[in-house]
């Protein structure tokens, strides 16, 4: 099946946005089909945010933060971290698989790091096909 | 202020059943405090029940809104125009906001998001407890300001039972022995003679026991 | 003279009583009942017939006890609050006394969610406290609760039920200095025996009666010690690890755990507690809770030596 996944990748500033703009700027970058979305923190990630990206459309969402005691805000990367728990649970609920819903660490030099870790969950996401949330046409 | 629990969502997805046009209605008093059915909430909720008819293949129109408090019917007369074209309301209030709404929009269904749990307060972040039963005859002065109606899990007036051990009550270690609490807040304050003297025997009956209740100040009325 | 009850006259008498316990069968075996009270009669001057204990279905007090006094014993209702609101209590008074039961022990209850129906609504319209008041209130004052004498109308006789009440009293429970102040609380309110939690720890326990004494309780109400004989070092273990209000100390279980025929060693060990008790003043009898092993009960009144038991013409 060739399915190219809609994916959005939620990116703390600090971080990931800062590695995923050097990977992007490199000979291959990241898949076209991933949006960054840059965050101040991985903490300002609200549930909400989640559930808004798969009712617009995504078939996965990524979320990067900094490495655990490497939060610029000290905490914002454990609040990310219940949140998506949070939606894990959530979404089991109401029939989306929760593998949909990733969630990464990095530091803002880790670009290579950022490439694979897009790359192979992209792959993933493909696996798992289309959302069964998509509006169906 | 009111404690409550948000339903499980296949319980709420059960209670939409087969209507279309679907509101959620928030309240942004106590179910705010208490995280479960606050505006933030409502937008969840709504969010998630859109997802889970997209899934199973239904089409159904869900909107969220908020608004300042379900108990009050000046708040609830704002929902006057967004209620127009829905079919069902679901009210993230507690039990009194969905009544009230129930009352106010009689023509329409509405179903509770929530289950009310009880009156307390939030110990800390993510914990709310227990405090007050609403008996309608307040002994606080006689207890240190412990209530012994709902923090005793037998509600004794004469406690503690033989069960206290290690200041927690016998049917959960987790919960304090709400009389050797009493106690200890009277030892503190060096008014044990409250506890010398038997507790008369309560009126039940301005409690829930006494019927449906109600509150008159007639040198308010307009 | 309160009630003219057999264990009151006993009591009055100066006697050391000994009280057990029959535990009512979990279905309408009218057959065990009889079979539990033709164990005990005559080895004991009354015993406790248990009201749905730890919150588990069974005959009701009342009805097992009246089926006993009818085999030949003396038996001490017992009622908890959790179960009765007021109307009940008082209704359940009235009708045990009709059918000639004269002494009933007052308790709290345990709490519901302990036993097999734990999504009951739990009552406690009263509590232990007040509900000796109200007891004592219709034997001595001849009222019910609402302050109604107790008569069929203005014209009739008063008929009062007149019961020797009692109550409970846990020397191990938490917080310890509170206890002997509850237990003059349970005298004020009108009890005249109290049965305790049962003894293991002596030395906790003379603590307590120390200041029970010290606050002359020992001669306002009769004091009977609670003992239970033990079968197994598992069953102490149980009770330490999940049973509130109760001291078991180490070196019993260490004994048990060592003793060649546990179920002898109980016996013997329930018998030098009975001795010990006998010994402390103020003591005015035991109270032995044989649960589920009624069976002992006679070997433990023989041993212990409170054998042959005072008869009353």
């Amino acid at each position: 099946m060739d399915f190219t996944p809609a994916i959005v990748a939620f990116c703390c500033e600090n971080s990931a946005y800062r590695a995923a703009d050097i990977a992007g700027s490199k000979k291959e970058g990241y898949p076209p089909n991933i949006k960054i979305c840059r965050l101040p923190c991985s903490g300002k990630l609200e549930v909400i945010h989640i559930l808004k990206a798969f009712e617009e459309g995504a078939d996965g969402v990524f979320v990067f933060a900094c490495h655990p005691d490497s939060c610029r805000f000290l905490t914002g990367n454990v609040r990310a971290g219940k949140r998506i728990a949070y939606v894990h649970g959530l979404l089991e609920k109401i029939g989306i698989e929760r593998e949909r819903v990733e969630f990464f660490h990095l530091s803002e030099l880790e670009w290579a790091s950022f490439l694979e870790m897009v790359r192979q969950g992209n792959e993933r996401i493909k696996g798992l096909g289309p959302s069964p949330a998509k509006v169906k046409k | 202020m009111i404690i409550a629990e948000q339903k499980e969502i296949s319980e709420i997805i059960e209670m939409i059943g087969d209507h279309k046009k679907v509101l959620v209605i928030g309240c942004n008093t106590c179910v705010t405090v208490c995280l479960s059915g606050g505006a933030k909430e409502a937008a969840i909720l709504a969010s998630a029940l859109r997802l889970a008819f997209r899934v199973r293949g239904k089409q159904v129109e869900i909107e969220e809104t908020s608004i300042e408090r379900q108990c009050e019917l000046e708040f609830v007369d704002t929902l006057s125009s967004a209620i127009k074209d829905k079919e069902l309301l679901v009210s993230m209030g507690c039990g009194i906001g969905v009544q009230t709404i129930a009352e106010r929009f009689n023509h329409l269904l509405v179903v509770p998001a929530l289950n009310t749990n009880f009156l307390g307060l939030p110990e800390k972040q993510g914990v709310w407890v227990e405090r007050c039963q609403a008996c309608g005859q307040c002994v606080l002065d006689k207890t240190g300001g412990i209530c012994p109606i709902s923090r005793c899990s037998k509600s004794l007036l004469n406690g503690p039972c033989g069960g206290s051990q290690d200041g927690k009550c016998e049917i959960n270690k987790e919960i304090d022995c709400g009389w050797h609490l009493i106690y200890e807040r009277l030892k503190a304050l060096g008014r044990l003679e409250f506890l010398a003297e038997i507790m008369p025997i309560k009126k039940w009956s301005t409690s829930r026991d006494g019927g449906p209740r109600k509150v008159v100040r007639e040198d308010m009325w307009l | 003279m309160k009630t003219g009850s057999h264990l009151e006259t006993l009591l009055g008498r100066g006697e050391f009583v000994a009280t057990a316990e029959l535990g009512p069968p979990k279905s309408a075996d009218l057959q065990l009942i009889k079979q539990k009270a033709s164990i005990l009669r005559g080895f004991v001057d009354a015993v406790n017939i248990t009201d749905n204990q730890t919150a588990i279905v069974r005959v009701s007090s009342i009805a097992a006890g009246k089926i006993a006094f009818d085999e030949g014993l003396e038996p001490i209702i017992q009622m908890t609050c959790r179960d009765r609101n007021r109307l009940a209590i008082q209704s359940d008074l009235l009708g045990a006394y009709v059918l000639g039961l004269r002494n009933l022990l007052c308790l709290s209850g345990d709490h519901q969610s302990f036993g097999n129906h734990p999504h009951a609504k739990n009552v406690y319209d009263l509590d232990s406290i007040q509900l000796v008041q109200v007891l004592k209130g219709m034997r001595d004052e001849k009222i019910f609760e609402c302050g109604e004498e107790i008569r069929n109308s203005k014209k009739s006789d008063i008929l009062e039920p007149r019961m020797f009440l009692g109550v409970a009293a846990n020397p191990f429970a938490d917080p310890f200095e509170f206890r002997v102040i509850r237990l003059a609380k349970k005298i004020k309110a009108g009890a005249d025996f109290v049965q305790t939690q049962c003894i293991f720890d002596l030395p906790k326990f003379k603590q307590w009666m120390q200041m029970v004494v010290d606050q002359g309780l020992h001669e306002k109400v009769h004091l009977l010690a609670g003992v239970m004989p033990i079968k197994s070092y598992r069953v102490l273990q149980y009770m330490k690890n999940n049973v509130a209000g109760m001291s078991i100390p180490d070196d019993l279980i260490q004994r048990m755990k060592g003793a060649e025929e546990p179920k002898a060693e109980g016996v013997e060990v329930c018998c030098e507690m009975i001795r010990q008790l006998r010994e402390i003043p103020g003591i005015h009898g035991v109270h032995i809770m044989a649960v589920e092993w009624e069976e002992i009960v006679p070997a433990i009144v023989q041993k212990a030596g409170l054998s042959p038991r005072p008869q009353i013409q």
